[in-house]
This record gives structure tokens, C-alpha cells and sequence, in this order.
């Protein structure tokens, strides 16, 4: 399976009650795909559908080639389709320690104990739980269960990974390691993952591609940078029009890839990924006074308006995006290839372990 | 916290009332009891007989309604029959319907005048009424209905998600079942078969009406008592006595499921 990595493809349509959703989709094996939106946008039926619990009512789900699910004439059970799923509640089984936990796929397959529980372990061990494997899930914090879940369904051995707001129930501080965790462990998982989440932070940090969903609908997808840099609506960029920043933070300064000094509230050591609210950008005809802790001199790429906001891009650079209310955008009266300077308060910059 | 109403003396008197109703009954039995023979009399032959027939009856009742009661709670709580709430109905009739009702219906459909009886005496040469059989079949069909309601709640109760998860790890249903759904509902399948169990070990009504009074094959604990009563009435107080013993048993047994305050 590493060495020929499958592609999951989507292209369903299901209606349920008041939701009438229609999403394609193409995963690629070793990458992740972040399926963004509200709640009610689909994303549990979305996810329902691939691992099987629902039937499609038409279209087809396909797996290295393997067809899950094609009304009329196929559709493969949850059991025979060889996705691994980490909920958002970890929902690990009550009665099983963690490690009977994640030996339960192998046992289910047949696999002979002894073996089953050496796999358990091992993995175990991968995911940081390894002292953890005689609790029962009831004595665990939530970011040892949601490893301990993740373990279980390493343990199956899946062609592909779907993650439901796997970080939704943590708390703040066990989310950001969970996250870098998290991201360590799908960069080694060779198969597709789908991760589904409300949180644009999770997607941002945890995924390749970014998939917004909309009332059913596909409002927006692209690379991360092709997302985030150019959202198409007023909501997407509502939900993931921040600028993403990476670089290698040294205590409280970044020093990103471009060459761009950002200081942030909090210190940090290593790589790191930084979120900037475009909001948060100011801009200015003269250099900034006062307190922002970072200040840069532009070029204005491309204005835009967008609903009631104005989103003025800098060219790399400075690669930011500031959103400005149109009296602003009136008084600063910028034009393409215009000098302008941009700054943000530190308080305003969201930094993570990358 | 704030301290606990006190409660006016109306209601203290009526529930005093209450506990009275439950409690004299209890004491007289006790005070009743003939202690000096009791060993005799609990250990006579016909108490005996009665002893061993009670436990054979009611422990088969509880394994019958363990066998068809599992499958039934899973339907009803767990499948889209059309007409559910009519079958939930019908599961729970037996535990209003008066036994002596529940006996007489029983005896309507498998008696040697019904159809079946006499397809079962021509085929087989078996009459039900009389038998052993008969006493399985009336407890069972008192005892069932308290099965299936706890059951049917516990498997509402487990969150179907562990069952998702449990088959995109490529468990197959039955595995799903016996691994996960199973172990999860294991404590009230157990408090439900002793609840089934104490209800048929206590069956009278259907199953005098239905199995009859044959010493050594229907005449179980409660018919020997009600018997017994009649005749000498120390020896029916101590083989009361036997089947109260069993109820405290079985309460104890219970007492995490009943006697917590919500």
C-alpha cells in the first residue's frame, strides 16, 4: 500500500430531510484534504457516506480503484471498505482497556491475540500512550483518548483515514499538542485522509487541500495558499480568508520563509505556522506610530471588494492580505503597484508548532 | 446547598402510612413463623418437591425469556418495524393482564380443545397441560415482558456511533454484537433475566390456570404455599418465608439498579 498510494474520489449526491448535498471530491494517497464549513453544511452526511453508514443516492465513491459505493448496483459495508474513522469523542469502546481498544481491528480480522495485542502496543507506543495501555477509557484525559482513537484506527491497517473534528472536544491547550501530534502522524500515512472540521485552524494546520462546503454545496476548493489568498465569498473568507504565515520562530520572533520578521505575544521555539486576521492588517500612506510591534512596506498586488469590505493583497514579500472598510479603502485611494505600509499588533497573531 | 424542606406532617403521617403497608405484612410473616419446625417443615417431602420444581420452572423461564427476549429488545429498539408501537403492546400485555387471564388464554390456545393442543396430542401424543412444560411456558410468558423492557432500554441507551466505529475497523456485525453492543448492555441483560427470574419463581395465577396443581410436576412454590395454607398453615408460612429469602436476594443482587437515588 506504501508503495502505491490509492486515491479516494468522491462524487455523491444524498438528500436527507432539508439537506440536498452534492460533493466531488478527489483525495490523493499521502495527503490531506480538510472538508470545511458550518454546521448543517453536510459534513456529517458527507462523512456518513464514505465510511458507509449511508447509502448514496447517486454518484459513486471510489477507492484505489475500488468502487464503494454506485447505486444501483454497489455498495460495500462499512466492515468491507478499509476506512480508518476518529471521531470527534474519541468514542473508544467502555468495556476495553486502550490497548484491547486498538487491538480490536486485528481481533476482529482474525489476527491471534498475542499478536494483536503486540501490534496494540506498538502502536500505542507511536501515538505517546504506551503507560496508558491497561486504562480503561473512562481514566483517560480526552488528548490521550483522541490518541488512543487514532491508534485504533491505525490499527486496521485502512486505506484511507477520515478524522470527524477529531480536536473539537479538547481543551485549547491539549489541542495544540494533539494538533502537532496529529500532523506528525498523518504526514507518515500513506493512504488519502479526509478531515471534516468547523475549526479553520485545524484545517489549516492539519491539511494540504481545503474543501469549503456550503448547504450542501462545494463553495470554494485549492490548496491551502490558493484558499486562503483568494477566497471567492464573503463567507469563505469569513471562514479561511486569513493569511497564513510559515516560518521558524526564536522566542517571540518568527522569521518566515519569505524573509519577513513577525513578532507574536507568545514565544515559541521551531518551526511554526502563524494565522493573521486580515482584519487585523492595517494600512497606512505614512509609516505606522505607536504600538503595533510590526510594520512592513508593501506593494498592493490587487485590490478587491467583497461584499462590504474592501481585501487589499501586498506582493511578496509581505504576501499579506488586509481587510479594510471601504471609507479606508477611499481615503488611502491605493492603486495596483502603490508603496503602502501594513502592520499588525502581535496580540493579533495566532502562532502554532507546525 | 441549602437545607432540605421540611415536610409538613400530613405527608409524613401518609407516608408512614405507606411504609406500614409494606413493613406489617413482612413482621407478621416473621412473627408468624413457626421457627421450631421450620427446618422440618422447609424440608419435608412436598416442600422439597415444590423447592426443586420452583427453581427448575423459573430458572428454564429465565433462560427461554433470555433466548427470545434478546432478539426482541434488539428489534424494538433498534429496527423501523411498521407497526412497533402495537408490538410493544403486545410484549407488555402480559404484564398488566391479570395471570389467571394470562392462564386461561394459554390454555385457550394450547389445550387439548384448541387446534394446537390437538395437533401436538395427534402428532406427538403430548398434552401440555399437567406438565412441567406447562409451568415453563405459563412463567415464561409473565416473565419475558420485564426481560425485554430492560433490555430494550439499555440497547437505546448505547450510542449506535460505537457500533459505526466498531464496523469501520472491520468488524462484522455478529462481532460487533458480541464484542461491543453486548458487553455494553451486560449488566442489564443480567438484571433483566433475575428480574424475569424472581417474576416467574413467584407465578401463581397463569400458571394454576394453565399447568394445573400436579404434585411433583406444576405444583411449584407459590401453589404449595397457597396448598399448604389451607391444611397447616405453619408449614405454608415457612415455605413463604423461602420465596421471600429470595426476593431480598435478588433485591441485594439489584440494589446498584434500584435502590440508587436518581
Amino acid at each position: 500500500m506504501a508503495a502505491d498510494p490509492v486515491t479516494l474520489q468522491v462524487d455523491l449526491r444524498v438528500r436527507r430531510g432539508a439537506l440536498d448535498l452534492a460533493v466531488a471530491l478527489t483525495v490523493d494517497g499521502g495527503t490531506v484534504t480538510a472538508v470545511l464549513g458550518p454546521n448543517g453544511a453536510g459534513k456529517s452526511t458527507l462523512l456518513a457516506a464514505v465510511t458507509g453508514h449511508l447509502a448514496i443516492d447517486a454518484g459513486r465513491i471510489a477507492l484505489g480503484g475500488v468502487v464503494l459505493d454506485a447505486p444501483p448496483d454497489t455498495f460495500v459495508p462499512p466492515e468491507g471498505r478499509g476506512i480508518g474513522l476518529v471521531p470527534q469523542d474519541h468514542l473508544l469502546f467502555p468495556h476495553l482497556t486502550a490497548l484491547e481498544n486498538v487491538a480490536f481491528a486485528p481481533r476482529a480480522r482474525g489476527v491471534p491475540a498475542r499478536e494483536a495485542r503486540a501490534r496494540a502496543a506498538a502502536l500505542l507506543e507511536q501515538v505517546g500512550v504506551a503507560a496508558l495501555a491497561d486504562q480503561r477509557p473512562g481514566a483517560l484525559s480526552g488528548g490521550q483518548a483522541q490518541r488512543v482513537a487514532l491508534a485504533r484506527a491505525l490499527a486496521a491497517d485502512p486505506a484511507a483515514l477520515l478524522l470527524d473534528e477529531p480536536l473539537a472536544a479538547l481543551d485549547a491547550r491539549t489541542r495544540v499538542d494533539v494538533r502537532r501530534d496529529l500532523r506528525r502522524h498523518l504526514a507518515a500515512f500513506p493512504g488519502p485522509t479526509l478531515l471534516v472540521t468547523h475549526d479553520p485552524v485545524d484545517a489549516l494546520t492539519l491539511a494540504d487541500r481545503l474543501v469549503v462546503l456550503e448547504a450542501g454545496r462545494v463553495t470554494q476548493e485549492g490548496t491551502l495558499a490558493e484558499v486562503t489568498s483568494r477566497p471567492r465569498s464573503r463567507h469563505v473568507a469569513e471562514l479561511v480568508g486569513t493569511n497564513l504565515v510559515h516560518g521558524t520562530a526564536s522566542g517571540s520572533a518568527i522569521r518566515t520563509d519569505d524573509g519577513l520578521e513577525v513578532i507574536v505575544a507568545e514565544p515559541l521555539q521551531g518551526p511554526v505556522l502563524a494565522t493573521i486576521p486580515p482584519a487585523a492588517v492595517a494600512l497606512h500612506r505614512q509609516p505606522p506610530e505607536g504600538s503595533p510591534r510590526n510594520r512592513w512596506l508593501g506593494t498592493v498586488a490587487d485590490v478587491d471588494r467583497l461584499g462590504d469590505r474592501v481585501r487589499v493583497r501586498l506582493a511578496p514579500p509581505v504576501g499579506l492580505v488586509a481587510e479594510i472598510t471601504p471609507a479606508a479603502a477611499a481615503e488611502l485611494d491605493l492603486r495596483v503597484g502603490d508603496e503602502v505600509w501594513a502592520s499588525v499588533k502581535a496580540t493579533e497573531i495566532a502562532a502554532y508548532p507546525r | 446547598m441549602r437545607a432540605a424542606r421540611r415536610p409538613s406532617v400530613a405527608l409524613v403521617v401518609a407516608a408512614l402510612a405507606a411504609v406500614a403497608l409494606f413493613a406489617l405484612p413482612l413482621l407478621g410473616l416473621l412473627q408468624r413463623a413457626r421457627w421450631s419446625t421450620l427446618i422440618d417443615d422447609l424440608t419435608s417431602r412436598t416442600a422439597l418437591d415444590a423447592l426443586r420444581l420452583s427453581l427448575a420452572t423459573s430458572l428454564a423461564a429465565a433462560v427461554l425469556a433470555l433466548g427470545l427476549g434478546t432478539p426482541l429488545a434488539w428489534v424494538l429498539a433498534r429496527t423501523e418495524v411498521p407497526a412497533r408501537p402495537l408490538l410493544r403492546a403486545l410484549v407488555l400485555l402480559p404484564m398488566v393482564v391479570p395471570p389467571v387471564v394470562g392462564g386461561t388464554a394459554l390454555l385457550a390456545a394450547l389445550g387439548p380443545e384448541s387446534p394446537v393442543g390437538g395437533w401436538l396430542d395427534d402428532a406427538f401424543g403430548v398434552q401440555l397441560p399437567g406438565t412441567p412444560a406447562a409451568a415453563v411456558l405459563a412463567a415464561t410468558f409473565v416473565a419475558t415482558p420485564f426481560y425485554v423492557l430492560t433490555v430494550e432500554g439499555a440497547l437505546r441507551s448505547v450510542d449506535p456511533r460505537h457500533e459505526q466505529v466498531a464496523a469501520s475497523l472491520g468488524a462484522r456485525r455478529r462481532t460487533v454484537f458480541r464484542r461491543v453492543t453486548l458487553p455494553m448492555i451486560a449488566p442489564s441483560l443480567v438484571s433483566g433475566a433475575v428480574l424475569a427470574w424472581a417474576r416467574a419463581l413467584g407465578e401463581f395465577g397463569a400458571t394454576v390456570t394453565f399447568a394445573g396443581n400436579v404434585e411433583g410436576r406444576t405444583r411449584t412454590l407459590p401453589l404449595a404455599v397457597s396448598l399448604r395454607l389451607q391444611e397447616d398453615p405453619g408449614a405454608g408460612i415457612a415455605l413463604s418465608l423461602v420465596l421471600l429469602a429470595v426476593s431480598v436476594v435478588v433485591l441485594a443482587a439489584l440494589r446498584d439498579r434500584w435502590l440508587r437515588t436518581p
